[in-house]
């Protein structure tokens, strides 16, 4: 089996991959409104701990579990998890933990892209209306120009199916010809927008108040004020890191199982984390939050998640060529989008031709149709109902987007680092050009990242109580009963997935190492 | 800006800027050196 997996057709296509993979909508979308949202400098200052302390050895243990998988032939995440634990554990509690993993990584992957390929969709459908001028009449509020589009069915349907076609034409085109070809037009092309954007926003001037300039928007990032650190930013920051470079999702590890066994992940897992970290602190905090401070003052900073879709087309409507650079803001947000998208997408490719032995096209098609089935209702709710509060949306993304990450990224480093212990430095060191200390093993990877992560865990869980999200009706539906039925549907569609995905992952490790569960002993090596 | 902020940004672009230069050179000669 393992003879026959696709591989990188070139290292430099593996890294944009991989690049891509993380480059995503939370690098633009998500980090200048959390950065924004949660006291800007303040952010940045628990942001930088999460990525140096969870962020960087976390991006190591997924590659080693990825690269390990790949040389047993596999690319999900289940079977992956249960080849380190087995090392530790009984084979019986390996594959238990391996199937919670493997239901968590099939969570994250359809349950993400069901609402993930919309927001794509959105950004698509809103570069298409920044070319037309579509949104340019002042007459009527950006705010209600975005409820009316996601209101419409024609819009939301047309750009939706265009973004997962893109999405199939890479994943069934197969790993060097289909993804590998895409993200070396796309990552580029992010990167050469994303300049010609921080060039236009540092010129944009005072347009409207002397005292509203980029470089005060600037300014509010990067004023570390230490005084106002707080949990909440803590936790934003961490949940930013983990979704910024798609860990906790079991997608950077199906990526990495296409590698050769003796191919480098340290210096390519660090490269990685730092062409995401180029796009996302030098990029999205120099785009989308200076324009907003320009335009709005310190209250641009509070928009939230209607800082790309609400905020920004407002001020593209005065600035000069703003329907350029409309255009061009919206094809960044879709290309990012897009890179990431492809991975939770082959994630889920890899997982029908591993366990069902499926031919890429036919499993690509089929996950097109499952991408359409999980995809209705985020669409259909704010059209049925002619409310914009997106409850489906929410309670999918509280949990499987963000809570379900990090319990998932804190098993994953429990597995690698404390039951697979000193195998894992080896692993990691075997091949890479780069060699990870062992100091810096013990330090890091065994002691400061699993206590960082359970304490998020713990500290997510206490916040989510508060905000009553374990709530029957949970706080941001409790005025609003009509949403309730589609908040309980998410619930149902949650614990279905979860199930399946623990059955289906469980199942394939039987499969493949029965004799081990039932003798109890590590018998298949490679 | 003030002096803080102007000092934090540069710094974090440098290592960040200087991270990619670095590694992406890196994997690349050894790519070249591999081939």
């Amino acid at each position: 089996m393992a003879e026959k997996r696709e591989s990188w057709g070139s290292k430099l296509g593996m890294i944009l991959a991989m690049a891509g993979n993380a480059v995503g909508l939370g690098n633009f979308w998500r980090y200048p409104y959390q950065a924004a949202k949660n006291g800007g400098g303040t952010f940045m200052i628990p942001y930088f701990a999460a990525l140096i302390f969870m962020g960087l050895p976390l991006m190591l243990v997924e590659w080693n579990l990825g690269r390990y998988g790949g040389k047993y032939g596999h690319g999900s995440l289940g079977p992956m998890i249960y080849l380190q634990a087995r090392e530790g554990v009984s084979p019986k509690t390996a594959a238990i933990l391996g199937g919670i993993c493997g239901a968590f990584a099939m969570s994250v992957t359809v349950l993400v892209n069901s609402y993930y390929n919309h927001i794509i969709g959105w950004t698509l459908g809103y570069a298409w209306l920044s070319i037309t001028g579509a949104y340019m009449d002042q007459s009527i509020s950006t705010g209600e120009f975005f409820v009316n589009y996601i209101q419409s069915p024609g819009l939301v349907f047309t750009f939706w199916i265009i973004a997962l076609g893109a999405l199939w034409l890479a994943v069934s085109g197969g790993v060097a010809k289909g993804i590998e070809v895409m993200a070396k037009f796309m990552m580029p092309t992010i990167y050469v927008v994303g300049a010609i954007l921080i060039v236009r926003t540092l010129t944009l001037g005072t347009p409207v108040n002397p005292d509203w300039s980029p470089l005060k928007g600037l300014e509010f990032v990067w004023t570390p004020r230490w005084e106002d650190l707080n949990w909440n930013a803590a936790l934003a920051a961490a949940g930013q890191i983990f979704f910024t470079l798609s860990i906790g999702m079991g997608i950077m590890c199906n990526y990495a199982s296409y590698l050769k066994p003796d191919e480098d992940i340290v210096l390519s897992g660090f490269c990685t984390v730092s062409l995401n970290e180029m796009a996302e602190v030098i990029m999205g905090g120099t785009i989308a939050i200076p324009i907003a401070y320009t335009y709005l003052g310190i209250d641009g900073m509070q928009a939230g998640v209607g800082l790309s879709f609400i905020s920004l087309p407002n001020i593209f409507r005065v600035m000069g060529g703003g329907q350029i650079f409309g255009a061009f803001w919206f094809i960044l947000l879709a290309f990012a989008g897009i890179t990431s998208a492809v991975a939770m997408y082959q994630y889920l490719v890899a997982l029908l031709e591993e366990s069902l032995g499926m031919p890429k096209k036919k499993a690509a098609t089929m996950i097109f149709f499952l991408y359409i089935l999980v995809g209705l209702p985020v669409c259909l709710e704010p059209i049925l109902t002619k409310t914009a509060d997106l409850a489906y949306f929410t309670e999918i993304d509280n949990w499987v987007g963000s809570y379900l990450l990090v319990v998932l990224g804190g098993i994953e480093i429990i597995v690698a680092a404390w039951i697979n212990g000193k195998n894992t430095l080896e692993q990691i060191n075997h091949g890479s050009y780069w060699k990870i200390p062992t100091w810096f093993y013990k330090i890091f990877m065994q002691i400061i990242c699993p206590c960082y992560t359970i304490l998020i865990v713990v500290m997510s869980t206490f916040d989510y109580m508060k905000a009553g999200y374990f709530k029957m009706i949970p706080s941001f539906v409790a005025n609003s009963p009509q949403l309730v039925p589609w908040v309980n549907g998410a619930r149902v569609v949650m614990i279905a997935v979860f199930t399946f995905g623990f059955i289906q992952a469980y199942k394939t490790i039987k499969r493949h190492y029965g004799v081990e569960l039932e003798s109890g002993q590590v018998s298949i090596r490679k | 800006m003030s002096g803080t902020s102007l000092a934090f940004l540069l710094i974090t672009w440098g290592i960040i800027l200087g991270a990619v230069v670095i590694t992406l050179s890196a994997l690349l000669k050894h790519e070249k050196g591999n081939s």
